[in-house]
């Protein structure tokens, strides 16, 4: 019993030391704006990214390679490939190929909001 | 150690259902994967109420908590009981688990077809399901915990350990990842929190303890006749339960992740320090499988297969944990191919394995069918390769096409290996469909005598 409790114990409370740790100071020393404008805490961000996770955008797309899949094409750029709020809306709304149409599923401001949003995304492939 | 006066009739009674029924869920999850690789293919195959987003979810949560969850708590329920020398606690408690185990997968999977989705990876359903399966969990914990405390815990015993850490973990990751309300980076970081310690803390640490019990009955190599020194056992604990927290970070490397330096190194360094006890483990599996006294049937093929994928997936998970190298495997389907090593590959021929050993024990090495267990572990190899060689030359194409002009025909670069998947997923969803068939008959010949265990020449072989 003794090594059962001293065994498991260990495991558990560096589990639990890490876990806090690791919450606590995970974004330490970064600068300001650090990630914008995907992480960024303006209105438009914290609305956006409350959206996209909640409408499943992250099933498939993903942004910088941090949250979301791998099955659509990434967001870091699409504002420069769909370089106007409005077409990126068209493809929200009506989807295309296995994507599917959100017209019905989002209101009408949830999806101009995102596709604002979407349309500052401008990340440059280069920079890896 | 053991006693052959004990007899564990509550023990039998829960475990045997828990895996005759688990082979079952697996072919909702064939099911669902082979639906969402033909939607990968050919988009607009079916008919638009059958939602990827949807299928994906339950893909995900049915291998969690269908398949694997329930054939590790079935193996728990007959191992724990085991090795404390006592029957388990309460038939009762055993039974609401397992009834309340199907109940909550059905709940999970009608949820999020109607759209319930909380956009989370591996965390899809929402609150109030999170709220019952923290009290299916405490049902389950409360009920080992006081076999446990009533029983005779052995001195040491690496499967106990192993055994109790996993339910541990499965329990605080689930509460922190899905109780924690997050934001930004943290909430990032609590979803893979979960995933991670999920598939390397809960299904890794419950099948490393089932197999240090299972192997040395498996090979009749128990105690002293043990072929490896037992420090290395106490060292494999000790390094994963050190190196597997902090490696969660190692999920957020890539770009411009808003982690500081300190905790990608950490993320990156530990889960290369992971090396240790894999290799620790693979030989302590290995050695006593070299040296086997019985003849390992069906049951040693999976074996087998699950430590080389375990080789293979740790090998893979710690290089691809290195910077420059994420920076290429990341976020393309070479990761897809990976989380199939690990929870297919490693995880699911483990579940086979014991699956088919503790069926065995039950029911006679007759219940089930040798030539459709031998068919099942070749189809399942066969269309288990066939998906994650095409899986990973795929990433590799993604990741080198990435940063170029190309970036644009990614999609068509990649079709004709998803199309290769698709075509060895069904292959694969052939071999769950040869499982279950063997589970089947298991269950015609468990009828035949009230699901009572049979005992050889009368002796308690399940002990």
């Amino acid at each position: 019993m003794k090594n059962l409790i001293g065994y498991v114990g260990f495991g558990v409370v560096f589990l639990l030391l890490t876990l806090v740790a690791s919450f606590i100071t995970v974004d330490w020393g970064l600068e300001k704006g650090y990630g914008e404008p995907y992480w960024g805490d303006s209105k438009l961000a914290t609305e956006g990214q409350k959206i996209v996770t909640s409408a499943g955008c992250l099933h498939c797309h993903s942004y910088r390679g941090q949250l979301g899949q791998v099955t659509g094409p990434s967001l870091d750029a699409v504002g420069l490939r769909l370089n106007n709020p409005k077409v990126i809306e068209t493809f929200i709304r009506n989807g295309s190929g296995i994507m599917p149409a959100y017209k019905d599923k989002l209101t009408d401001e949830e999806i101009t909001l995102i596709s604002e949003w979407l349309s500052t995304f401008k990340s440059p492939y280069e920079e890896r | 150690m053991e006693n052959n006066n004990v007899s564990f009739p509550n023990s039998d009674n829960v475990a045997s259902k828990f895996l005759l029924t688990s082979a079952f869920y697996l072919i909702a999850v064939g099911l669902t994967g082979l639906i969402m690789a033909v939607l990968l293919v050919k988009p607009d195959f079916f008919p638009d109420f059958i939602s990827f987003i949807a299928i994906r979810g339950i893909h995900i949560q049915a291998i969690i908590f269908g398949w694997l969850s329930m054939a590790l708590m079935g193996a728990m329920y007959h191992i724990i009981p085991r090795i404390v020398n006592r029957d388990l606690f309460s038939k009762g408690l055993g039974n609401l688990h397992y009834a309340l185990m199907h109940v909550g997968i059905v709940i999970v999977v009608v949820t999020l077809l109607m759209g319930f989705n909380t956009g989370r990876e591996y965390l899809e359903p929402v609150l109030f399901i999170n709220i019952a399966v923290v009290l299916i969990w405490l049902i389950f914990f409360v009920n080992i915990l006081m076999t446990i405390i009533k029983g005779n815990v052995p001195k040491f015993s690496p499967a106990l350990n192993f055994m109790v850490l996993s339910i541990l973990y499965l329990g605080v990751n689930y509460l922190w990842a899905n109780f924690g309300f997050w934001s930004g980076v943290r909430d990032n970081l609590a979803i893979w929190t979960f995933a991670h310690n999920a598939v390397n803390g809960w299904f890794m640490f419950a099948l490393v303890g089932i197999f240090y019990y299972i192997i040395p009955k498996m090979t009749g190599l128990e105690e002293k006749d043990a072929p490896y020194p037992h420090f290395l056992s106490k060292l494999h604990f000790i390094a994963v339960c050190i190196f597997i927290p902090p490696s969660v970070l190692h999920h957020l490397l890539y770009n411009e992740a808003p982690v500081n330096l300190f905790w990608k190194i950490a993320g990156e360094w530990t889960s290369v320090g992971m090396l240790i006890p894999t290799f620790v483990w693979f030989y302590i599996v290995a050695i006593s499988i070299k040296n086997s006294k019985k003849k390992l049937g069906v049951a040693g093929k999976f074996v087998v297969a699950t430590m080389i994928f375990y080789l293979m997936n740790c090998v893979q998970g710690s290089s691809q944990s290195i910077r420059f190298i994420n920076d290429f495997t990341h976020g393309t389907q070479w990761v897809v191919g990976h989380a199939h090593l690990a929870l297919f590959g490693f995880i699911s021929f483990g579940a086979f394995g014991f699956t088919y050993w503790l069926l065995s024990q039950y029911y006679g090495e007759n219940s089930y069918s040798v030539n459709f267990g031998n068919s099942h572990f070749w189809i399942a190899i066969i269309g288990f390769l066939g998906m994650f060689i095409p899986l990973t030359i795929a990433g590799l194409i993604e990741g080198s096409m990435r940063g170029t002009a190309d970036f644009y025909t990614i999609r068509e670069a990649i079709q004709p290996y998803l199309l290769t998947r698709g075509v060895f997923g069904f292959v694969t969803f052939i071999s769950f469909i040869l499982f279950a068939t063997n589970i089947w008959k298991v269950i015609s010949v468990a009828k035949q005598n009230q699901f009572k265990p049979i005992r050889k020449d009368g002796i308690d072989i399940t002990g």
